[in-house]
């Protein structure tokens, strides 16, 4: 191997590759005072600082001819908001999602109704799914749960790309219906968390760097600054499990999944592992957090609580 | 930082950044659509960027992240990766091209970042937000690694 054979290895620069640098860098103004109208406009009270809120896990679980729910209303009730001295300290601010009623319509697609009491423009931070669960536990991809915010929005783009399909944007719509298709699921697994951010959470979220309020049930990786990274493990009421990640800054990521396919080899695993996971002393922070004083913010640990019984909440209240 | 010298710092490691993204997502459409990402992320953040002397590893270290950011839309929506054969190099670099993509991100990163775009491994470390020696420890198993693989092909 000849020295410097390296760099003769990649394909020379292409044209158009220069015309797309300079194109990027002939707009960047133009984007930057875009995002920064649309997020201007968003009425974010400085002094009402910020919220946080909610959360909605509930399951429903159809079969045939699935005796369901009138109506399922999941409010931030069961959630205790507990700041950290890591994170923009939050002040609650509920936002209500209310899921209406279950039917089948005519050409037979499944179909709810849903609101929010978030006001069209408001700004959120949005992490949230409703997946349709099939019986062969199969979920439908590419599903972008409701459609609460506007997916065109460059800023939902720039931390849309996880797992959850979690970004920030604006909500363009109170109410909505949402539709599975032509098929009937056996079970529908809704997590929803609304955010309603500080300007300046909402502003770093948009730059990739989201800082965010811990809550029970989040599993955190980091301290909550921009490095960090949450994973949730949720049960699904199909009686599948699955262990997802979500916001935080992307740099954990790769050593998260690396994580997970050392230890486990898949991704699927359940709550209780992942809690017994945790519990393992030094096992995340070798595999998770190479470079990460991760002994420091062991204290994020104390907001784990029993997952199981989070995910069962909209449950039990179905039942 | 304004705009001028904004532009003047991207272009000047406008190679290097075809180079980190070819090698992370190995065709030129998404190339140049990392590297633009890359650039308005950078521009919006250029105030939290106290140390000026060290733009070009932070604009590295952006573009990494979105590079990882497409690589996992790609897996998660199933897509199949569209690989350029075009405008390789003569031999032996298209083995050793081969050879450095059959490496496991994890080494094939720093392994670019340390041989093709000649950075030092400190700021290897610094753009892969890694341990010096967790950065020295990558490329002595990646070079390991590369020396089995190219042996392999050349017998």
């Amino acid at each position: 191997m000849k020295r410097n054979c390296f760099s003769e290895m990649i394909p020379p620069v292409p044209e158009d590759f220069h015309a797309s640098v300079q194109d990027a860098l002939n707009r960047m103004e133009s984007v930057e005072k875009h995002r920064r109208s649309k997020a201007g406009g968003m009425r974010m009270a400085a002094a009402a600082a910020a919220a946080l809120v909610l959360v909605i896990g509930l399951a429903a679980v159809l079969r045939a001819r699935p005796a369901v729910p009138d109506r399922v209303t999941v409010t931030s009730e069961n959630v205790t908001v507990r700041p950290t001295g890591a994170v923009i300290e939050l002040t609650e601010e509920p936002v209500t999602v209310e899921i209406g009623e279950w039917r089948v319509s005519d050409d037979g697609n499944m179909e709810l109704d849903w609101s929010i009491s978030a006001v069209e423009g408001d700004a959120l931070l949005f992490c949230g799914e409703a997946k349709p669960v099939f019986e062969n536990g199969a979920q439908l991809e590419g599903f972008e749960g409701f459609s609460l915010m506007d997916t065109t929005d460059p800023d939902y783009l720039q931390i849309g790309g996880n797992l959850l399909g979690a970004g920030n944007g604006t909500v363009i719509q109170r109410t909505g219906r949402s539709s599975w298709f032509d098929k009937m699921p056996t079970a529908l697994a809704i997590h929803f968390d609304v955010y309603r951010p500080t300007q300046e959470a909402f502003e770093h979220s948009a730059l990739g760097e989201e800082t965010f309020q811990l809550r029970p049930g989040w599993i955190v990786y980091g301290d909550g600054d921009a490095d960090s990274r949450f994973a949730m493990p949720i049960d699904w009421h199909d009686g599948s499990h699955e262990f997802k990640t979500c916001f935080g800054s992307k740099l954990v990521t790769d050593q998260l999944y690396a994580f997970m396919d050392a230890r486990f080899d898949r991704e699927l695993i359940t709550g209780g592992e992942a809690l017994e996971l945790l519990q393992e002393d030094g096992a995340m922070r070798t595999a998770l957090l190479e470079g990460y004083d991760f002994a420091e913010h062991v204290k994020s640990f104390d907001f784990i609580v029993d997952l199981t019984e989070r995910s069962g909440v909209g449950a039990d209240e179905i039942e | 930082m304004d705009r001028t010298d904004f532009t003047s710092r991207v272009l000047a490691c406008e190679r290097r950044m075809y180079a980190m993204a070819y090698c992370m997502l190995h065709n030129s459409a998404d190339c140049q659509d990392a590297v633009q990402e890359a650039i308005f992320s950078a521009w919006r953040s250029r105030e939290r960027l106290r140390d000026a002397s060290v733009f070009d590893a932070w604009l590295m270290q952006i573009l990494v992240n979105v590079c990882r950011d497409i690589l996992r839309r790609r897996k998660r929506r199933g897509e199949v990766e569209l690989s350029e054969s075009v405008a390789l190099p003569e031999s032996p670099d298209v083995q050793l091209y081969a050879a450095v993509r059959r490496l496991d991100e994890r080494l094939r990163l720093p392994v670019v970042l340390r041989y093709v775009n000649g950075y030092s491994s400190q700021e290897v470390a610094r753009i892969l937000r890694l341990p010096y020696r967790s950065v020295l420890k990558r490329l002595r198993q990646a070079r390991e690694a590369l020396k089995e693989d190219l042996w392999e092909v050349k017998e």
